[in-house]
C-alpha cells in the first residue's frame, strides 16, 4: 500500500486531450487551464503557425499582407501550461487520442476540433489535383497566397469567377464579403474587370445587405447568379479554365472554386460523422453522440441552428470547457448559452453583421426568437463605418481570447 | 473561475440553509457560463485602444443597466441590442455580476 499511493496520487491528475489548435480546440486548450490549472492539458495540432481564416479575405482584397494572419501556440504554452504537441492525430478511440507517429494520448476527457475537410468528389472535373489551378483558399494559408497572386495578375478587363459551395459550410457569408472585397481591389487597379458569383444556391446569408452594399460601391462590377437561374456549377474544365451551368460554359480569368465540405477527417475514420460527413453531439455538453467523454465542436460538430463559424467555435468551447471541467469534479454542469456574431466587410469603411443567441430546447439547439438578425437595411453610412470599426476591434480580441 | 461555487459556498455556509447555498452556486454558475461569449469581441483585459470598449472595470450594476437599456432600445447601438434580446431579466443580472468579478 506505501508504494500504490503515489501512482494513485499520479493517477488523479487529470487529463484532457484537445485535438485541433483552431479557435474551437485553441479557446478549449487555454480556457481548460483558466478554469481548473491542475489540469493537464495536452493540445494536438500539426502546424506551428496557424492562419486565421476570419479576414483572409481582406489579404485577397490586398488590405492586408498574408503573414498578419498569423497565430503562435506559443503564449498558451508558456504562459498557460498547455503541452502543445505539433503533430497530427490519427484516430480517437476510447481514452486514447492516437497520433500518426505512433505516439498514444490517454485521456479522461477529450475536447476535438478538427474543423472542415473538403469533399473533392462532389464535382465532375473536379478533384485535389484542381486546386493549384483553382485556389479554394477556404482554409487560410497557402491557397489564400496563391489566390491573391492569381487576382494580381489578372488580365485587364478579366474575369474573376467565384463558386460558393452547398450548405452546410464555413463561414456562410464568407464568399460575398470576398466578392466584395476582391471588387474594391479591382474598381482601383482593374475598374473593367468583372466578378461572376456562380452559386448552387437560392439564397444567402446577409444578402439584401450585401447586394445593396455591391449596388452602392460597385455598381454592375459583381453579377450573382442563384443556382435555378444559370448560377448552378454542373462541372468543371481545369484545364479550358470554365465552368459549366446549365446556360454553358463560362469562362474565368481567375477561377475561385470552394469545394462542398465535411467534419476533419480524424473524426470521420474514427467513426464519429454520421452518414452527413459532420458528427452528432448532445446540445448540452458538445459531447459526441459516438463516443463518451469525447467533446467534439466547431466546424465539424452539427451544432442545430448555430452556423459555422471561428465566433461560434469560440463560444461553444468555453461553455463546453466549463461542463468539461464540472464533470471532472463530479459537479453538476448548468444549462449552456451559446452566442454567434459574424462581422462581413462589404468595403474596408462598410460593414454589417449577423448575429445570434442560442439555448438548447429539447435537446436541439436553438436561436433565442426575438434575438439577434442582421444589421438594419437602409442604414447611414456611419453606421456601416461603425461596425467596420467594431469589426476591425473584434478580430484584434478574439485572436487574443483564443491565442493571446 | 469554476471554483467561484467554492468560495460561495465557503463564505456562506455557516449562515445559510443548504438549498439555499445550492441556489446561489447555481446562479453564479450559470452567471459564469452567459458572460463567457462577452470576451470574443471585449478585451478581456484593461486595454481599450480598439473601438469595441472593454468591459474591465465596470461595475455589475452598471453592466446591469446597460444591457436592460440595449434590450429596452433606449441605449444607441449598432449590435447589441440585437444581443440583448436574447436574455432574460434573471440571466442579465447573473451575466452581469460575473462580467464584474472577471479577472482579466
Amino acid at each position: 500500500m506505501a508504494v500504490a499511493a503515489p501512482q494513485l496520487l499520479l493517477a488523479a491528475k487529470r487529463r484532457v486531450v484537445v485535438v485541433g489548435g483552431g479557435f474551437g480546440g485553441a479557446t478549449a486548450a487555454k480556457y481548460l487551464k483558466r478554469f481548473d490549472s491542475s489540469l493537464e492539458v495536452t493540445l494536438v495540432e500539426p502546424k506551428r503557425t496557424y492562419h486565421t481564416c476570419p479576414f483572409s479575405n481582406l489579404v485577397l482584397g490586398n488590405l492586408k499582407g498574408f503573414g498578419e494572419l498569423a497565430q503562435h501556440y506559443k503564449t498558451l504554452e508558456h504562459k498557460y501550461g498547455i503541452r502543445v504537441i505539433h503533430a497530427r492525430a490519427a484516430r480517437v478511440k476510447p481514452g486514447v487520442v492516437l497520433l500518426e507517429d505512433g505516439v498514444k494520448l490517454p485521456f479522461e476527457r477529450a475536447v476535438v476540433a478538427p474543423g472542415i475537410d473538403f469533399r473533392f468528389d462532389k464535382m465532375a472535373g473536379y478533384g485535389e489535383f484542381a486546386v493549384e489551378a483553382m485556389p479554394h483558399a477556404w482554409q487560410a494559408g497557402e491557397q489564400t497566397s496563391r489566390l491573391r497572386q492569381q487576382l494580381a495578375a489578372m488580365p485587364e478587363g478579366g474575369t474573376v469567377i467565384i463558386c460558393p459551395p452547398e450548405n452546410p459550410y464555413r463561414c456562410p457569408p464568407g464568399p460575398y464579403e470576398r466578392a466584395s472585397l476582391i471588387a474594391h481591389d479591382l474598381r482601383h487597379h482593374n475598374p473593367k474587370a468583372k466578378i461572376l458569383i456562380l452559386d448552387s444556391k437560392e439564397q444567402f446569408s446577409k444578402q439584401q445587405l450585401f447586394m445593396d452594399g455591391w449596388q452602392q460601391h460597385y455598381g454592375e462590377m459583381i453579377e450573382w447568379r442563384q443556382g435555378s437561374a444559370g448560377g448552378r456549377p454542373l462541372e468543371l474544365d481545369v484545364r479550358g479554365m470554365r465552368v459549366r451551368t446549365e446556360f454553358g460554359w463560362e469562362y474565368g480569368d481567375v477561377i475561385n472554386f470552394i469545394p462542398a465540405q465535411q467534419a476533419g477527417k480524424v473524426v470521420r475514420i474514427s467513426g464519429l460523422a454520421d452518414e452527413s460527413g459532420w458528427c452528432p453531439v448532445h446540445a448540452e455538453t458538445f459531447e459526441s453522440r459516438h463516443l463518451p467523454n469525447v467533446h467534439l465542436l466547431g466546424d465539424a460538430s452539427l451544432a442545430g441552428a448555430m452556423p459555422k463559424s471561428g465566433f461560434a467555435a469560440n463560444s461553444q468551447a468555453k461553455v463546453t470547457v466549463a461542463t468539461v471541467v464540472a464533470h471532472l469534479r463530479q459537479e453538476s454542469p448548468v444549462p449552456p448559452s451559446y452566442l454567434n456574431i459574424c462581422y462581413s466587410f462589404v468595403t474596408p469603411g462598410h460593414a454589417i453583421s449577423v448575429a445570434g443567441v442560442y439555448r438548447v430546447e429539447d435537446s436541439e439547439i436553438v436561436s433565442v426568437k426575438g434575438a439577434g438578425g442582421v444589421s438594419p437595411k437602409d442604414a447611414p453610412e456611419s453606421l456601416r463605418a461603425r461596425e467596420a470599426a467594431y469589426a476591425q476591434s473584434w478580430y484584434e480580441n478574439i485572436t487574443t481570447d483564443v491565442f493571446g | 473561475m469554476i471554483s467561484l461555487k467554492h468560495q460561495v459556498f465557503a463564505t456562506l455556509f455557516l449562515a445559510a440553509p443548504l438549498a439555499f447555498l445550492g441556489e446561489v452556486a447555481e446562479a453564479e454558475e450559470r452567471g459564469l457560463v452567459l458572460s463567457l461569449s462577452c470576451t470574443a469581441c471585449h478585451a478581456p483585459d484593461d486595454d481599450n485602444s480598439g473601438a469595441i470598449p472593454t468591459l474591465s472595470g465596470k461595475s455589475a450594476q452598471e453592466l446591469e443597466i446597460a444591457l436592460r437599456q440595449f434590450r429596452n432600445g433606449t441605449r444607441k447601438a449598432t449590435i447589441m441590442d440585437r444581443i440583448a434580446k436574447g436574455y432574460t431579466d434573471a440571466e442579465i443580472r447573473q451575466l452581469a455580476r460575473a462580467l464584474a468579478q472577471r479577472k482579466p
